[in-house]
């Protein structure tokens, strides 16, 4: 009697356990591939966005007066892109204190870096030197403030995105544990039954058995299966959080030095931060720095080739720029400034042009085979919470009733 | 255009390196002469006067006799070398409406440019074989040290602190130090603007000047002198106070804003060379002497600084030899 309350306690408490823990299993996957991946996405967007904002703007002082339409243009883009991904930004962070305070700072600020570069482009347009002046300034608010809000940003959902993937950790042991332990105690039972009543087999308690046995075995296969297909996917997804966007960002850092050193003339050499730069992007062609990263992170022949091709577009934009310092060095300022922004020739902006394409496509590429991982991690886990409960209680009712069967007849 | 360099010594020859020790690695300039003279004595003058004080700190190097003619520079003269190199190099200022800054189509235009391609011209013959390289604000003569231009034309004041780094033609315009206001400001001078915030690029004499004012504003310090106007039009200084002439190259961009008070100061401008080149400054005197006389001073004055009135009389100029 004892052992049979014992044993239906027992069975539901794990029962409860092992729904609990299937629910997590299932809640924190859809998490991570339907909210914390897009989310860190977006913040990479937003982060981008703005760097390309600031480069475009410096770009577009170089053409001289009259701005190029599709410089214009581009900046525009920049800046509903931008604006977009901080307003999703904004609602997913929700209440969380020092998320909200990041986005509520570079959203005031957004508006002011825009009427600098507005007043930049109306002086610059009129022929006034002050321009270089305002643009140096909306830069300076760029780089310095408003982009470093985005990095923490960033650097949040990266850690947030980290700890989803700690959530899941390993539980095999656990599961194949709890079986055995099960197994050993139906086992047990039967055996001190067939002791007492010299009947071997009991319907209920046979039944019991095979649930065990079964949800063992469904759990062991969903397990094993999401966890490999969960590295793959958390692989993926680090290679664009980790080493991807940031050589993504690196490189757009790169050129707006590029091109707000050739703008502003005067204002102190800054050819240093280019180099550093550029060492964050591709340190020793590749061997180090974000790119080396991503070459280390990329798992399949595809994503090889594609971090690859953008190894080799940097090397062909970090050329292209010693040729823009080489004129500009020997005073040849006008063709340096060609040089720079010329897009209907090879120059550093079609060389440019080329990286962050390439590293677009790159970044694609993972995010899809990351979306493919998940979605096969899930499938493997959204039945686990009902399938558990399910198990759970047919092993509670057939012990009752096996049990029971036996008592009857031998009383 | 085949450039030759005159086969014996002329009158522009005579100066060699008077050192009392030679650096352990001469810059291509000190190395020249040393090859090009043979022995270690010397006949000219160098380096600031050991008491440089007002009365004498605008004393250059008498030009020696007529001016070459072009392509035809003494062998072994700086003048010679950057003949063979094929081009002048000039430091410059590259924010200093209207003595320098690119046009729309990035053009170095201004009145120091004009008086660079002078120079360019009485060398090579014509005003195309110049390069110019930009100059930081705060140390207009690094170009100069590291041997990275020939010479600096940088609406520089000649100062005794300066005479210890670099030598100084003779002046070529003569400037000074006023204050620039916004419109119905009320404000007529650095005495209105005590405890105030008054702007004016770092390092400049202009600086120290504000620093100095006995009405004691706040002196506010920017990369360049362009930044002060953007300060001003942004309501975060008061004043701007530097040289007349750019405050003229301001108020000409912002029709809200007016040049206001007394000269504060008398800012002589000149051009800086390097202190291993004094037939170079010889040269340049020379030119500056006939510009004067052939009226391009005062044609390049009516083109970039008339609202400053007309054409004032420079001071005659000063040698030390």
């Amino acid at each position: 009697m004892v052992a049979e309350i014992a044993f239906v306690v027992g069975a539901l408490l794990a029962g409860c356990l092992g729904v609990y823990a299937a629910v997590v299993r299932a809640n924190t996957t859809r998490d991570i591939g339907g909210h914390l991946e897009p989310l860190n996405a977006s913040v990479t967007t937003l982060y981008r966005s703005l760097a390309d904002a600031d480069a475009t703007a410096a770009a577009g002082f170089l053409a001289g007066g009259v701005e190029p339409r599709e410089v214009q243009a581009r900046y525009v883009r920049d800046l509903m892109t931008a604006t977009t991904n901080l307003a999703q930004a904004s609602t997913q962070a929700g209440g969380e204190l020092v998320a909200s305070r990041r986005i509520a700072d570079i959203t005031t600020q957004l508006p002011v870096y825009t009427g600098l570069v507005e007043r930049a482009r109306a002086n610059n347009r009129d022929g006034r030197p002050v321009g270089v002046a305002y643009l140096r300034r909306a830069s300076e608010l760029m780089q310095n403030s408003i982009l470093a809000e985005a990095a923490e940003l960033q650097r949040r959902q990266a850690a947030q995105l980290d700890a989803a993937y700690e959530r899941l950790g390993p539980v095999l042991v656990g599961v194949v544990a709890v079986g055995a332990v099960s197994l050993a105690g139906l086992v047990w039972l039967q055996v001190f039954l067939f002791q007492r009543t010299q009947r071997v087999f009991n319907i209920g308690l046979v039944v019991a058995t095979v649930a065990v046995l079964a949800g063992t075995v469904w759990w062991m296969a969903a397990e094993s299966v999401s966890a490999n297909s969960l590295a793959s996917a958390r692989g993926h997804s680090r290679s664009v959080s980790d080493a991807l966007g940031p050589a993504q960002i690196a490189a757009l850092q790169a050129r707006s030095v590029e091109s707000l050193e050739l703008v502003t003339r005067d204002a102190g050499p800054t050819e240093p931060d280019f180099a550093a730069r550029m060492q964050l992007l591709e340190r020793d062609n590749g061997a180090g720095g974000a790119l080396g990263a991503a070459r280390q992170f990329v798992s399949d022949q595809t994503g090889t080739t594609l971090v690859q091709a953008a190894i080799d577009d940097a090397g062909g934009y970090a050329a292209a720029h010693r040729e823009v310092r080489r004129l500009d060095d020997v005073g040849d300022y006008v063709k340096a400034v060609n040089a720079a922004v010329n897009t209907r020739e090879p120059s550093a902006a079609t060389a440019f042009d080329r990286l962050d394409s390439a590293l677009t496509v790159a970044v694609a590429h993972e995010r899809d085979v990351f979306q493919r991982d998940i979605a096969h991690a899930q499938n493997w886990l959204t039945g686990l919470p009902i399938g558990t409960g399910g198990v759970a209680l047919v092993i509670a009712v057939a012990v009752v009733v096996g049990v029971r069967q036996r008592l009857e007849e031998y009383r | 255009m085949v450039l030759t360099t005159a086969a014996d010594d002329g009158p522009w020859a005579h100066d060699r390196i008077a050192l009392d020790s030679v650096p352990a690695n001469p810059g291509p300039a000190i190395a020249m002469q040393l090859a090009a003279s043979g022995s270690a004595g010397f006949t000219g003058q160098l380096g600031a006067p050991s008491d440089c004080s007002r009365q004498n700190v605008l004393a250059s190097l008498r030009p020696e006799g007529p001016l070459p003619p072009p392509g035809q520079m003494p062998s072994g003269s700086t003048m010679a070398r950057i003949v063979s190199r094929g081009y002048l190099i000039v430091g410059i200022l590259e924010d200093a409406d209207p003595f320098a800054f690119r046009d729309v189509s990035l053009q170095p235009q201004g009145f120091d440019i004009d008086l660079a391609r002078d120079i360019g011209e009485a060398i090579f013959g014509d005003r195309e074989h110049v390069v110019f390289r930009p100059t930081p604000e705060v140390n207009r003569f690094e170009p100069l040290r590291s041997d990275q231009v020939d010479l600096v034309v940088a609406a520089a004041t000649i100062t005794c602190k300066r005479r210890e780094q670099v030598d100084f033609s003779t002046v070529y315009y003569e400037a000074g130090q006023r204050v620039l206001v916004n419109h119905g400001s009320g404000i007529t001078g650095l005495d209105d603007l005590a405890g105030r915030p008054v702007c004016a690029a770092r390092g400049s004499t202009s600086l120290a000047r504000i620093l100095a004012a006995p009405s004691k504003p706040i002196a506010v310090g920017t990369a360049t002198e362009t930044d002060c106007l953007m300060m001003l039009q942004l309501g975060e200084v008061d004043a701007v106070s530097t040289d007349d002439t750019l405050l003229a190259g301001m108020a000409a961009q912002d029709p809200q804003t007016e040049v206001v008070g007394p000269r504060l100061t008398d800012e002589p401008y000149g051009i800086a060379t390097s202190k291993d080149t004094p037939d170079l400054v010889r040269f340049i005197n020379a030119v500056l002497q006939r510009r004067v006389q052939d009226g391009r001073w005062e044609a390049s004055y009516q083109h970039w600084l008339s609202q400053l009135g007309p054409p004032p009389a420079l001071p005659a100029p000063q040698y030390r030899d």
